[in-house]
């Protein structure tokens, strides 16, 4: 006859599983350190397309007064001041996502943590 | 109140029993209901107006994850734009793109919200969206809330004014399209004062709600409308906003009923679906469904044994 309590720990476990397939357990699988550098990596790139695409909207919003302008403008200050606002915003939204990787990282470990417990439980009915 | 409670844990109850069926209805009507209110307010794309195909496509919707839903959603938007005009459709879809790449990597579960919104403001109530976000939602449901706010504004503004942006625009002038666009999405005084106001009040409910005192959820809610409500006054007079004040003022009133009545239904309650799972042991194979208990009074587990029926040999 099924054991009852030893069947409610393991349709918890077997829930958690489910549900965080690819959520808390990949995140537990890298060290801190090697996850918080890739979120910060992917942070970077996504952040650089984002602006690219915000600079080909400002392009785009007055692009015939942009060619004109082109020709007179002191292109090396231009891009220099284009550059200067890239690095702005890099930097803020790596630094806003360095801190959203490591929150995910330690309410990660927490839920994790708790899995693990509740697998230690379930070996102690083996043993 | 009790009988409130009861009335409450029964829906709930009912809800964890049937959650396989009623989360697709619900999905089904989310997405039928956001394309039709998108074909009445663009709609010039025949196609996509066929209640066939919006029929089908919220069926489809209804068994996928709802970022998809939101994805179609965009799709529709974007094809009746594109009908209209190609640059009209490129600023958006440039405009979508920002978002999705700037934001929607850190809260993917929020996308919901920006669905949504739109929705509140054509039914008047933009104000119940964001005491939503703002007790259900993360701290940065704000984000989404205002990228709602831009979506509508900006796809209002374009179903309001299309014949500026008809498909006959000659190659001189397609280019001031992109102008006008993006200069109502920037310089509307309108869409400014709303995302302030709807972000004020998200952030408000979010905060007050973390903290642990009694009737936090409570005081947050008439704490957030009532410096909602201050908000869009003052900011509607500073900066010449089209916002009706007693529209404002009764619009606000009737979110926060509803918010109240929705909080009975969300606060301190497990809201838990039901889960199938399967699994074996050295003795038995196990296909488990468990439905949890959902009451506002979190009680200790208790094992109940039932006794279990052998086949007869």
């Amino acid at each position: 006859m099924p054991d009852g309590e030893k069947t409610i720990l393991m349709t918890h476990i077997a829930a958690y599983e489910q549900q965080e397939e690819l959520g808390d357990l990949k995140v537990n699988s890298y060290f801190r350190g090697d996850y918080i550098s890739m979120e910060v990596l992917k942070g970077a790139i996504y952040g650089t397309i984002g602006f690219a695409i915000i600079f080909l909207m400002y392009v785009l919003y007055d692009l015939e007064t942009f060619m004109v302008e082109f020709y007179k403008m002191d292109i090396v200050s231009f891009f220099q001041g284009v550059l200067s606002k890239y690095i702005i915003f890099i930097a803020i939204y790596v630094v806003i996502s360095y801190f959203v990787a490591a929150y995910r990282y330690g309410k990660a470990k927490k839920n994790v943590k708790l899995y693990q417990n509740a697998l230690k439980n379930l070996y102690s009915y083996y043993n | 109140m009790e009988t409130i409670s009861e009335l409450r844990d029964s829906i709930l109850e009912v809800y964890a029993r049937f959650e396989r069926i009623i989360t697709p209805i619900l999905k089904f009507i989310l997405m039928f209901v956001s394309i039709l209110l998108i074909n009445g307010k663009l709609g010039f794309m025949d196609k996509l107006t066929n209640i066939v195909i919006v029929f089908a496509v919220a069926l489809i919707a209804a068994f996928l994850p709802v970022n998809v839903s939101v994805i179609i959603a965009a799709l529709f938007i974007l094809g009746h734009l594109y009908s209209l005009s190609l640059q009209v459709a490129a600023i958006v879809g440039l405009v979508f793109a920002v978002m999705f790449v700037l934001y929607f990597r850190f809260s993917p579960k929020d996308a919901v919200v920006v669905m949504l919104t739109p929705l509140m403001f054509i039914i008047k109530l933009p104000y119940l969206m964001a005491l939503i976000a703002g007790f259900l939602c993360g701290p940065l449901s704000f984000v989404s809330v205002s990228c709602g706010t831009v979506v509508y504004y900006m796809v209002d503004y374009i179903g309001e004014n299309s014949e500026k942006f008809n498909a006959s625009f000659s190659a001189d002038n397609a280019l001031s399209g992109f102008k006008v666009i993006i200069d109502n999405v920037i310089n509307n005084d309108t869409m400014i004062v709303m995302v302030v106001t709807l972000a004020v009040i998200t952030v408000l409910m979010n905060v007050i709600k973390r903290i642990s005192f009694d009737y936090s959820w409570y005081i947050g809610l008439a704490v957030s409308s009532i410096l909602g409500l201050i908000v869009v006054i003052i900011g509607s007079s500073a900066m010449d906003a089209d916002v009706s004040i007693v529209g404002a003022i009764v619009s606000m009133l009737i979110s926060a009923l509803l918010a109240f009545a929705i909080q009975l239904f969300v606060h301190n309650v497990d809201y838990s679906q039901a889960e199938y799972v399967e699994f074996e042991d050295e003795e038995y194979y196990y296909y488990v469904k468990a439905i949890p208990r959902l009451s506002v009074r979190k009680q200790a587990p208790e094992v109940k044994r039932r006794p279990v029926r052998r086949p007869e040999r």
